[in-house]
């Protein structure tokens, strides 16, 4: 389903050139569930930006399902964040002010969908979030809020789920939930790579990669 | 900490209170209604430079004005005699500014002005239509034209009952010839007669440049359009304090001469007299006026910078904090073409609100401060609807496309995962 071969990334500060990616390949079938582990800074949110489609190589390649992304225009690169891609951040990057189910309703209404609201309650309903609909996130707790997050993605109807720490702001409790949830999106099919520092986390996952200063030591 | 940061912090905390499409509506209301506001002044500037070069290019160089204090003495009737046989003044006419119409049956030519009705009582408002006296050589002197007109013979002149009136254009509904009449208390009536009107856009002298021409510009000239103008005999006053003199020089003889003779005589006869002339009160007036609305410029460009870069900043405040909720937009699905058009929605909202409120607020300022100005009324409000609403617009719309510049170029420059750490940041 991945590909990555040689990919290199590099950010040019005022006083010196970062390579957050440097040479490395990967590959990663449809339907598993990484855990990309390293220390901050060691590329692993770059590795998913560059998967999710918001933002390009600079050198290598990147395939998915054979289509080489690397090479794709912005309309081309929207389509595939589009139709492929869910996110989930640490800090949940919820709208603060609209309520759970307007967050949800985002992705949709991008995509121009209709008649969807059975589609968000259902969704909810399988996050146990459906009482808090109408609730501003601010007003939910971190695990909840992070459901709410992962309700999200799930609403673009994406096959690969990019997970950037997303336990990070949760205690072991919330922890394990949202983990939970994943493992049971795996099973229904989903990819998920979940970029994580915490080993417990990691040990939830089918497979475990390790980056380091740029490079995935598989 | 670094001070840009605390700025930052600062900033933040200012525009991110709950509501931040009211306090925008709000900055861009102030805005634009201090603009208008101002421009509200500048236009009386306009109105008075105007007419007065309207008044002075029919003419009315070697003419005077004298306010005569001692009107009812019969030593004023003596000095007229006296300034005419000493051939040094050619024609003394006479002009009281009424102010406003008192006759009952007159005044229902209001009806012929829109949103006139009468009161409770079945009397017709008084303060719209504005009204003088002059008699026929002020007339003369005036040199005012006429754009329909009956000729009325000298007898009827001559008839203590009747009066001939002209109507400015603004009342060319009314027919020629129409007749109101005035019953007073005791039964006695007297007939005024519509003998003609006057061309449109032709101008009279009033208050303060009749007494000497340092007042306020804008009531100083008042156009006839909306007045009603009261043709009395020569030499006949009505016992109004603001009876004035209007006169002319003969050839060949210098308006200080002439005013000189006059002031001599009127203290020999012991009259409380007071001069201006045409020209000297125009050029106090210009002065005074030149110089008031060279600040008053000053101040209104001042105003349009301040406007534009407050609400600039605001518009690049506001695009910056949430360059995070674009990112998260970019991620689940939008383009930035879709970004960007969500984010002018919401700027041209906030113009129109604003613009709208600020328009709202200047009307009813304007209803409120000028609600009894008589004829100036009217023409405020044709201000209003015809100029003021306009440049409110067209300031609005400018203000909106180089709001809109900036955030359409922050996002085109911006990358979707930069977006997204601001998020994160």
């Amino acid at each position: 389903m991945i590909k990555l071969v040689d990919a290199t990334k590099k950010y040019n500060s005022q006083s010196n050139e970062i390579l957050a990616l440097n040479h490395t390949s990967m590959t990663i079938q449809a339907g598993e569930m990484v855990a990309v582990m390293g220390t901050s800074g060691c590329g692993k949110s770059t590795l998913l930006n560059i998967l999710g489609g918001m933002d390009r190589l600079t050198s290598g390649h990147y395939y998915f399902e054979d289509e080489d992304i690397a090479s794709f225009g912005p309309h081309k690169l929207h389509l595939f964040r589009k139709n492929h891609i869910g996110f989930v951040f640490q800090n949940f990057a919820l709208l603060n002010r609209q309520t759970v189910y307007e967050n949800l309703e985002i992705p949709l209404l991008a995509r121009n969908q209709r008649h969807y609201k059975k589609r968000i309650m259902d969704c909810l309903e399988q996050l146990g979030l459906a009482e808090r609909a109408k609730s501003l996130p601010l007003n939910l707790s971190g695990g909840q809020q992070q459901r709410c997050a992962i309700g999200r993605a799930l609403m673009t109807g994406c096959s690969l789920l990019l997970c950037d720490e997303p336990t990070g702001a949760l205690d072991s409790k919330t922890t394990k939930e949202i983990m939970d949830l994943f493992c049971k999106l795996n099973m229904e099919g989903k990819t998920i790579i979940i970029a994580t520092h915490d080993d417990e986390v990691a040990k939830c996952c089918k497979r475990i990669v390790r980056m380091e200063d740029g490079v995935l030591q598989q | 900490m670094n001070s840009k940061y605390v700025l930052r912090i600062a900033l933040r905390h200012i525009i991110r209170p709950q509501n931040r499409f009211l306090f925008s509506v709000l900055m861009i209301g102030i805005s634009i209604f201090c603009v208008g506001y101002y421009r509200l002044f500048l236009n009386d500037y306009e109105i008075v430079k105007r007419e007065c070069n309207a008044v002075l290019t029919s003419g009315m160089a070697g003419t005077g004005l004298m306010r005569m204090l001692d009107y009812d003495k019969k030593e004023a009737l003596q000095l007229k005699k006296e300034a005419m046989a000493s051939g040094k003044i050619k024609g003394i006419g006479t002009w009281v500014f009424g102010g406003k119409i008192w006759e009952v049956d007159l005044a229902k030519i209001q009806h012929t002005f829109p949103d006139v009705f009468p009161d409770g009582g079945g009397i017709y408002r008084d303060d719209i239509v504005m009204s003088c006296f002059i008699d026929r050589t002020a007339l003369e002197i005036c040199n005012l034209q006429f754009s329909r007109q009956v000729d009325i013979p000298e007898e009827k002149w001559k008839n203590p009952d009747w009066q001939g009136i002209y109507l400015g254009a603004e009342f060319k509904n009314i027919p020629l010839g129409t007749v109101y009449v005035e019953t007073s208390k005791g039964g006695h009536q007297k007939e005024y007669e519509v003998i003609g009107f006057l061309e449109k856009g032709q101008h009279i002298l009033a208050d303060e440049v009749k007494t000497l021409g340092e007042g306020n510009g804008s009531q100083s000239i008042v156009c006839l359009d909306g007045l009603v103008m009261i043709v009395m005999e020569p030499g006949v006053t009505d016992g109004n304090k603001d009876t004035a003199w209007i006169f002319n020089v003969s050839e060949g003889v210098g308006l200080d001469e002439a005013r000189s003779f006059l002031e001599k005589r009127a203290k020999e006869l012991n009259l409380s007299v007071d001069f201006a002339s045409l020209q000297d009160g125009f050029v106090l007036q210009k002065i005074y006026n030149r110089d008031v609305e060279m600040v008053d410029r000053e101040l209104y460009r001042t105003l349009l910078i301040v406007c534009l870069i407050v609400n600039l900043c605001i518009i690049i405040m506001r695009i910056i904090s949430n360059k995070q909720i674009m990112g998260i937009y970019i991620a689940f699905g939008m383009t930035k073409t879709d970004v960007i058009r969500v984010w002018l929605f919401q700027i041209m909202a906030e113009f129109v609100a604003g613009t709208g409120c600020a328009w709202l607020v200047l009307k009813w300022y304007c209803n409120r401060q000028y609600s009894n100005a008589g004829a100036y009324n009217q023409s405020i409000f044709r201000w209003l609807n015809g100029y003021a609403l306009p440049e409110m617009l067209a300031l609005s719309t400018i203000l909106f496309f180089l709001s809109a510049v900036i955030p359409i170029l922050i996002i085109q420059n911006s990358k979707p995962s930069e977006l997204l750490l601001d998020n994160r940041g």
